[in-house]
């Protein structure tokens, strides 16, 4: 079920030195490719970064970057397309591609720490492709733990602010 | 360890601190200490790949590497009580020499 996909999926931050398989790299990327965007703009970019060194050069300009990753997955707003929900947009392509790597077995986590500048020089990417997040993908050292939840009650309303279920 | 590799070691630390310096601007505040703390292991794994080695810093290294950062920021009482006691660990030894 999607949704144990969903409540399975950690923040991943030690890797083993396992390649990804192509043919998962692929699903993932398509993952992305079918994320649903503001009036299907699309306005994005993904940049794969495989070879060790690469992923070092990136990692030294991403502190909040854990372990060493077996693939990094750089996604970007493409400010060339129509960019008004290019965010929204591109955070959910980055959490499509999560939940596949969870369903693949492939642990994975969403960093933010990172500087997009240093990012564009190293990756060469136009002055309108701006890197917002990088997912890093790999095979786990160890599961990680449930970092739990707040309890549902608590973050949904019905039908208005404060509102219990059943309620007129 | 050839000086190229220091010199690389010590590139990529560089690199972690001016990138974690301004990226803090925009973070939550206990990154703060988290980055400092990696920076901390980092500068002592610098040190013993320049062979540099001493029992104070294999053991900050150690116990930095035993610690779960990967927890934080759930974590946060148990982080600060672990950076007291490093502190103590650190003041004692400054008090010993």
């Amino acid at each position: 079920m999607v949704l144990d996909i969903i409540k399975s999926r950690r923040s991943i931050r030690r890797f083993l030195d396992t390649p990804i398989p192509p043919e998962i790299l692929q699903e993932l990327l398509e993952a992305a490719q079918w994320a649903p965007s503001g009036s299907n703009n699309q306005p994005w970019a993904f940049v794969v970064v495989q070879e060790p060194a690469s992923v070092r050069k990136v990692k030294m300009f991403s502190p909040g970057l854990g372990g060493v990753p077996a693939a990094l997955l750089i996604v970007c707003s493409d400010h060339s397309r129509e960019d008004t929900t290019a965010i929204m947009d591109v955070s959910m392509a980055a959490q499509n591609v999560m939940l596949v790597a969870t369903d693949k077995g492939l642990g994975s986590c969403v960093v933010r720490s990172h500087n997009p500048k240093a990012l564009q020089t190293l990756l060469e990417l136009p002055a309108d492709v701006v890197p917002e997040l990088i997912v890093a993908l790999g095979y786990a050292v160890k599961p990680a733990r449930n970092p739990g939840r707040r309890p549902i009650e608590e973050l949904v309303h019905w039908e208005q602010y404060g509102g219990q279920p059943g309620e007129q | 360890m050839s000086n190229e590799q220091k010199v690389s070691g010590l590139i990529d630390l560089l690199c972690f601190l001016v990138v974690g310096a301004r990226e803090l601007v925009n973070e939550p505040k206990i990154y703060g200490p988290m980055r400092l703390m990696e920076a901390s292991q980092r500068l002592t794994g610098l040190a013993e790949d320049c062979d540099i080695r001493h029992e104070l810093l294999a053991e900050v290294s150690r116990r930095i590497g035993a610690f779960p950062l990967d927890a934080l920021p759930e974590g946060e009482e148990e982080f600060i009580h672990f950076m007291d006691d490093l502190i103590v660990l650190l003041a004692s030894w400054v008090r010993d020499h």
